[in-house]
């Protein structure tokens, strides 16, 4: 072997690796759809000023931001089971932990996670709607649900969306860190396959340009989704 | 048609509404004039609860509304049947002017959108823009929006209009196209409610005109009347310190 890279061994090694790329983007996408729930439930809660769970996602939103990801993983990959043990206990129920995946765990952490980050994010991107439309929405009788779904939020989103696409970005990439819970995502498989060969180098470049890769697929796909947005609602309306 | 009692306003500790009565018969045209600060947004706001009275009794058409005992039904039936017209005339920026038209028939009144769209182009027509349904409020001039502004709040067919300084964020040589519009909808009999600083525009049009100062409504009279001899001195400094002003335009 010549030179610092074995690059046979690095194209030889991209398929096991790239097995790994469903479990790297289903923990993104599963986080970011329930992340989006939660931001947007945040959001509306410090908006409308709801009492005491405004205090809670307070908290929530602090200590996430507070706190490592791979903390957070550690956290409810033990903490989850304990909890549910709990559970059984005081409830008779009879939920088998060790049949719990460990993805599971992952998707709650990484869910929470991406929770508190876009709870800021959906948050200004609302507030960034004229309060002048919203009164206008009130003036005509639309309730505050009605306002919300026809007039704020299709606005906020479309504020919100350079932000929000970033945040999945991020998120994909902060999947390298649930290889900690030994899932097998495209650092976890690389980790398994470097073992063998002992061959760490070639092994996390390629897994560096898969990331790079789906990075910037992704990035494309925003792009086009924002220009979609953009084009509409300029002028006339075509058509 | 509309009865205001003892109406109070406060925000926090700021008393901004000091005890107004005021009653309007159905069709009259009132305009209220005032100066700034003096408290004449928040009364017309209150009137369509986009604030919350302090204090006082409201009574528009068979609605009567107690500020200590606003429920959610009487609250949005009150928003119903008035059109609120705002300075920064307030589109909805995702819809087309159509839409903004249509949107409240569609989603508060559930009218067929079909339906809600011949509305809203006679609407549209009647402010003089059948042509420019299909324009986004971005496409379309400050005079342009205010008068979409203005057929979405007749869409509903509202018992009374309310209009906050509607032509105070407009370029002068787009007032006049927006004066006409109000107008016609004041000399068609709907009951109209007008704060403006166009006295000459407020004189014409008016059957009667309120000044406000701090909270309270100083002097009212008929629109001959008010101009010719304002009675109470504050109305009189006022009344004096803008026709001196349209004095230096001309
Ligand atoms: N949402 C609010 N919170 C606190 N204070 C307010 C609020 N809205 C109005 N005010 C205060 O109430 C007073 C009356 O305001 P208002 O807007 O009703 O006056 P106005 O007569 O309409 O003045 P202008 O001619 O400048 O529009 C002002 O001192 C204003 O600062
Ligand atoms: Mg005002």
């Amino acid at each position: 072997m010549t030179g610092i890279l074995d690059f046979s061994y690095m194209i030889e090694s991209v398929p096991a690796i790239a097995k790994g790329i469903p479990i790297s983007l289903s923990i993104a996408l599963i986080a970011f759809i329930f992340g989006m729930g939660i931001g947007l439930a945040g959001a509306l809660v410090k908006i409308y000023n709801i009492p005491l769970l405004k205090q809670i996602f307070g908290v929530y939103v602090s200590f996430i931001r507070g706190t490592p990801l791979l903390v957070q993983i550690f956290l409810s990959y033990y903490g989850i089971p304990l909890i549910i043990r709990q559970f059984n206990y005081l409830y008779g129920t009879d939920i088998n932990i060790a049949f719990i995946p460990a993805i599971y765990f992952i998707y709650v952490a990484f869910a929470l996670n991406a929770g508190a980050y876009l709870t800021e994010t959906i948050r200004s991107a609302i507030l960034s709607v004229e309060k002048g439309q919203v009164e206008a929405s009130y003036s005509v009788g639309m309730t505050t649900f009605q306002s919300l779904k026809r007039i704020i939020l299709p606005q906020a989103l479309k504020v919100g969306l350079p932000n929000i696409g970033n945040h999945f970005i991020a998120l994909l990439k902060d999947t390298s860190l649930a290889f900690a819970a030994s899932v097998p995502e495209i650092i976890g498989m690389a980790k398994i396959i470097a073992g063998r060969t002992s061959q760490f180098f070639e092994v996390y470049i390629v897994a560096a340009l898969l990331y790079w890769i789906i990075c910037i697929v992704l990035e494309r796909i925003m792009n086009l989704f924002e220009m979609r947005l953009r084009k509409s609602e300029k002028g006339v309306r075509n058509g | 048609m509309v009865k205001i009692t003892n109406l109070q306003k406060y925000f926090k500790r700021h008393h901004v509404l000091k005890g107004i009565n005021l009653a309007i018969k159905e069709g009259e045209t009132v305009a209220i004039i005032g100066p700034s600060g003096s408290g004449k947004s928040t009364l017309l706001r209150c009137m369509n609860l986009l604030e919350r009275p302090s204090e006082g009794t409201i009574q528009i058409g068979d609605t009567t509304l107690e500020a200590h005992h606003i429920d959610k039904m009487s609250l949005l039936q009150v928003r119903r049947s008035t059109g609120m017209v705002f300075q920064n005339y307030n589109l909805f920026a995702n819809k087309t002017s159509l839409e903004n038209i249509t949107e409240a028939l569609i989603t508060v009144k559930k009218i067929e959108k079909g339906e809600a769209e011949k509305i809203g182009y006679a609407l549209l027509n009647t402010v003089g823009l059948g042509d420019k349904g299909n324009h986004y409020p971005s496409g379309l001039s400050g005079g342009q929006q205010q008068r979409v502004a203005i057929a979405r709040a007749l869409a509903l067919n509202p018992k009374l209009m309310l209009f906050d300084e509607p032509t105070s964020a407009l370029d002068p040589e787009l007032v006049q196209e927006v004066l006409q519009v109000i107008r016609n909808i004041a000399n068609g009999g709907l009951t109209t409610i007008i704060v403006t600083h166009e006295l000459e525009f407020a004189r014409d049009i008016a059957d009667r005109i309120i000044f406000m100062d701090e909270g309270l409504i100083i002097e009212e009279n008929n629109a001959k009347d008010f101009f010719v001899s304002p009675q109470h001195p504050r109305t009189r400094k006022f009344i004096e310190k803008f026709t001196q002003q349209s004095l230096y335009y001309i």
